[in-house]
């Protein structure tokens, strides 16, 4: 995927990293990111509905993510809700964009922007 | 439900494509951040905020994807793509892509393609078997030449009520002679006849034909030659013609004709040719003609020396060229005129000529029942079709959505139109080819349970006419469901159908479903009404009292040929003597005989047996089978004596002549007064001659039905045989033993009696009455079948139906649910809907029902074609199948979770 050469340099916009982090464990649908970004970041990120489904639009025909059957379980669920599942090349960029991150996160440590680990 | 207020703005500002594929989840997100902040301050007004700047975000890339991806006409999730209005594919191109289009969609939904394709391939199949049996019955030409032109001439006595009586020898000698009429006039008789194989007397079925007979059917025996077509010097043209089954078994491994010679009783007679394999004398079945025989003996050349009043020729004319039928009827109607002329005995009769086409006639009994089945045919066609038509119109609901979306992108209606038409031709294609291989099949398996008598045609030939059939089937069935996307595209409307997130029905769209639905239970219905009336037929005429009891009951016959056993004294011997040894075998309680038992027609022999007090001049008009019968025939075949007594040893030869006669008869000569003591004036064979003798009646018996169960008695006269020694008897034998037991026993017996006498045709007497049954039988076995067809493809429909209503009101029940209705309430709900369908349906079933049944009357016994309790024990069976067929949504729909239902 071109996009995940390029998003190495580039820093990953938000959703896209929320989206991408909401999926790293589950497959999830749309109203669950939802709800799992709302609570990591709580209450403080809540993801609107059109931004929300551009983005996993956008994410779809990258490859980072794609659709899967829902849990069997029928009472878990309205038929129509469509899941997602994080694809190889999706979970390379998670991955990516977390180590620039933490890389951010050394360096702001390293400059006393943020206190040093452990001691807090 | 779409959302509404400014949710449901925001929502609608979005593109098409976009809502298509994120619509339903778009709105769940949304109404999380609602109910998530209903309970903050400003809660309502920072859920607005949000919207709307998550709108502003959004909107402007969602629009840009989806112009990139129109631009580029395909796209992940999409429909597939449709080439626009504009450039699209044009003739052969454009249908194969359409085609290929419509075959890929049809795939998509298995379950839809599947049920269409079954509902279409039962119809047509259904239609295409039975199709196949009406024309080689009705359509296929007779075996003969240029059989357009064959016809059969009958007798009426109206003053005597008879119809369909055979023609006496001098009548048929003057059909003959009126001018231009005819070509040729051929007649028949049948009866049997023992012949000598390797020094053992056998007997065989036989008739007595006018030389000219072959001639006139256009049939060359394929071996030697047939009479010789004109008059010679000899009264009777001397040889026989034999049946090609004869030929082989008799004569096994002869290849030359010349010197082969049959060995009757009484003479030897040449053998002049041998009929082509399968030949047959095609008659109605009351026609008194049997389907085989083996010997056909000359009639004189010229039939006005036989008896005016004898009436036994069965006649067959072949209509001189350019005569039509028309004219042909008014003809001989004026022959029959001067037949009463010349033969003044013939005038009380009122004696009147009927012309009929030899093929209509013959294939008269079996008509009325292969039409009503025809039309049985026709509703379960339509019926299909409609299930089809309704089934699209629930998918073309559902596809609304897709539609508008198509329409948005630039599809024209037209395209679309023509899209759903390349739908229905695909399934009208596939449900044609298995239905017409399916149905090719149910004929052939129709055809091996066909009865005696309702065609006499080897095989079901799949011609042009079976193909046509099929196609203009395939044809109606597509132009009524192609009618059903039609109505649903007339009413789409791409704004609302973009708009509604669960893409549900117009009011117009359940209006034409329910319509179809109720369609298809009326049809359903008339065919269940007519299979159940045929049904109950059966029962009643299987419970019918015949005036005799069959069961337990063996026969079989024995020729007395009058040329071995020319006087009246010894075959009243022989007879005597075959009832004393068949007898005494083991286990036979009881033994008699008669010239003809009851539904054995083709030993009859019409004479007129007038009571006394009836002037000469009207004694025609009392026309009787000729039965004689032995001592014990009443008591072996359980005929009950309503008064006076039956046959006594001592009623022979030497003693006065008697006669016992059924209530019918009594009924008619003598009305209400005691016909014992009376005397009637009946034809005796006495000498080699049918002689008219006053003989009284010493007994009356409960009528029979001799002709058929379901038809009563026309009058009978029995007298004894020691008194009417004819030159056959057919003996009734009652046993506690089964007929292969019986059979051994039974030609020892009779070639012990006389060394040259043999019996044939040994069966039970059941078989007989089975055989009569058979065509009801067979009508009322397809009738079932028909039935099953029918109230499958309802049950799919109403089934489909329902359940596709339930699907659209998830949310309603949902609602319901959560505003505190009983589950109980929600399953009543849907089952009243498939109940009420079923029910509309049954209304309008019944008018239809009623004018189909009037139809079905000849076909009918002992039930009225309006009998209420038919009409409303199907109406029950169909509620019936209407709420089962419905249970299956309705459990579905009390199992609705109303937070996700509402969502």
């Amino acid at each position: 995927m071109a996009s995940t050469d390029t998003s190495t340099t580039k820093p990953l916009a938000g959703t896209i990293f929320y989206i991408l982090l909401a999926l790293a464990d589950r497959d999830e649908y749309g109203l669950g990111i939802v709800e799992e970004v709302a609570h990591r970041t709580a209450g403080a990120v809540r993801l609107g509905p059109g931004t929300l489904y551009n983005a996993i639009k956008r994410m779809l025909s990258d490859g980072l993510v794609e659709e899967v059957d829902g849990p069997d379980d029928p009472s878990d669920g309205d038929p129509r809700r469509r899941y997602y599942r994080i694809t190889k090349p999706g979970r390379g960029l998670l991955t990516d964009e977390a180590e620039r991150l933490e890389r951010l996160v050394v360096a702001a440590r390293a400059k006393k922007v943020l206190p040093v680990r452990g001691r807090s | 439900m779409s959302p509404r207020g400014l949710t449901g703005f925001v929502y609608r500002c979005y593109p098409a494509s976009f809502r298509r594929d994120f619509g339903a989840q778009w709105c769940e997100v949304a109404a999380w951040h609602r109910r998530n902040l209903a309970g903050e301050t400003f809660g309502r007004l920072r859920y607005a905020a949000g919207l709307l700047r998550d709108a502003a975000r959004s909107l402007p890339v969602a629009y840009a994807v989806a112009m990139t991806d129109r631009a580029r006409g395909v796209r992940r999730g999409t429909p597939d793509a449709l080439p626009m209005n504009g450039h699209q594919p044009s003739g052969w191109d454009g249908l194969s892509h359409d085609a290929r289009h419509a075959a890929r969609s049809l795939r998509r939904s298995p379950l839809f393609t599947l049920a269409a394709v079954a509902s279409l391939a039962m119809g047509i199949g259904a239609g295409t078997a039975i199709f196949s049996v009406v024309n080689a019955v009705l359509l296929e030409p007779l075996p003969y030449e240029d059989p357009a032109r064959l016809t059969i001439v009958w007798n009426e006595f109206p003053a005597a009520g008879l119809a369909r009586l055979p023609l006496s020898g001098p009548e048929v000698q003057l059909l003959r002679e009126e001018p231009d009429l005819f070509q040729s006039v051929g007649g028949i008789w049948a009866t049997s006849r023992s012949v000598v194989r390797d020094g053992r007397p056998e007997t065989v079925s036989a008739a007595l034909v006018t030389p000219n007979l072959f001639a006139v059917l256009g049939v060359r025996p394929h071996m030697g030659r047939s009479y010789n077509a004109e008059a010679s010097s000899a009264p009777v043209p001397t040889g026989v013609l034999i049946s090609d089954e004869l030929w082989r078994t008799h004569y096994p491994g002869a290849t030359e004709l010349s010197g082969q010679t049959v060995q009757l009783e009484g003479g030897t007679q040449p053998i002049l040719g041998v009929l082509p394999p399968g030949f047959e004398v095609l008659f109605p079945p009351d026609g008194g003609i049997p389907e085989r025989i083996d010997l056909f003996l000359p009639l004189p050349w010229d039939l006005s020396v036989l008896t005016p009043a004898q009436h036994y020729i069965r006649v067959i004319g072949r209509l001189a060229e350019g005569v039509d039928l028309f004219s042909a009827q008014q003809r001989v109607a004026s022959v029959a005129q001067r037949a009463k002329e010349i033969y003044t005995q013939l005038a009380s009769t009122g004696d009147q000529f009927t012309l009929l086409p030899l093929h209509a006639d013959a294939v008269r009994n079996a008509r009325p029942a292969l039409l009503a089945l025809l039309g049985a045919v026709g509703l379960l066609l339509l019926l299909a079709s409609a299930n089809v038509a309704s089934l699209m119109l629930a998918r073309t609901t559902t596809r609304a959505r897709e539609m508008a979306l198509r329409a948005s992108l630039g599809a024209s209606r037209r395209r679309l139109v023509q899209l759903l038409l390349m739908e229905g031709v695909l399934l009208t294609l596939a449900g044609a080819l298995a239905g017409v291989a399916a149905g090719h099949y149910a004929a052939r398996v129709l055809w091996t349970l066909r009865p005696v008598g309702v065609a006499r045609i080897d095989a079901v030939p799949m011609d042009h006419r079976v193909i046509l059939f099929a196609v203009g089937a395939a044809i109606l069935a597509g132009t009524v469901f192609a009618l059903a996307p039609l109505l649903s595209m007339s009413t789409l409307r791409p704004a609302n159908a973009l708009g509604d997130r669960t893409g549900s029905a117009s009011p117009q769209q359940h209006r034409s479903r329910a319509l179809f639905m109720s369609a298809e239970v009326a049809m359903g219905l008339t065919i269940l009404v007519g299979a159940t009336l045929l049904m109950q037929t059966l029962t009643k005429l299987k419970q019918a009292d015949l005036g005799y009891e069959p069961s337990g009951l063996v026969s079989f016959k024995v020729a007395l040929g009058e040329r071995r056993f020319p006087t009246d004294a010894e075959r009243a011997g022989l007879a005597a003597e075959l009832e004393r040894r068949i007898g005494a075998l083991p286990g036979v309680q009881s033994v008699g005989a008669g010239s003809h038992l009851p539904l054995k027609t083709w030993a009859n022999w019409a004479e007129p047996a007038a009571p006394d007090g009836v002037p000469e001049s009207e004694r025609e008009s009392f026309y009787v089978d000729h039965r004689a019968v032995t001592r014990r025939y009443f008591e072996t075949i359980g005929a009950r004596i309503a008064a006076g007594r039956g046959f006594a040893e001592s009623d022979n030869g030497e003693s006065d002549a008697v006669a016992v006669v059924d209530q019918a008869y009594a009924a008619r000569a003598f009305a209400g007064q005691d016909p014992i003591g009376r005397r009637v004036l009946a034809s005796q064979y006495r000498n080699g001659a049918f002689t008219p003798t006053w003989v009284t009646i010493v007994g009356v018996i409960d009528d029979i039905r001799d002709r058929s169960p379901s038809l009563p008695s026309s009058g009978q006269v029995y007298l004894p045989f020691a008194q009417s020694p004819r030159w056959e008897l057919t003996y009734a034998v009652r046993s506690d033993r089964a007929l292969d037991q019986l059979v051994g026993d039974i030609r020892r017996g009779v070639g012990l009696a006389h060394g040259d006498l043999a019996a044939a045709e040994i069966m039970v007497m059941d078989a007989l009455v089975d055989g009569a049954l058979a065509p009801t039988r067979f009508v009322v076995l397809l009738g079932l079948i028909f039935s099953c067809l029918a109230l499958g493809i309802a049950a799919i429909g109403l089934y489909s139906v329902v359940a596709y209503n339930t699907a659209q009101r998830v949310r309603e029940f949902g609602l319901r649910v959560a505003l505190g209705a009983d589950r109980r309430d929600i399953m009543r709900n849907v089952l009243g809907y498939g109940v009420r369908l079923s029910i509309i349906g049954i209304l309008a079933g019944i008018p239809a029902a009623l004018m189909t049944t009037r139809l079905l009357r000849s076909l009918l016994y002992g039930v009225q074609p309006h009998d209420p309790l038919t009409l409303a024990a199907v109406a029950v069976l169909f509620v019936g199948v209407a709420a089962v067929a419905s249970l299956g949504p309705a459990l579905h729909a009390t199992r609705i979770d109303p937070i996700r239902a509402m969502q």
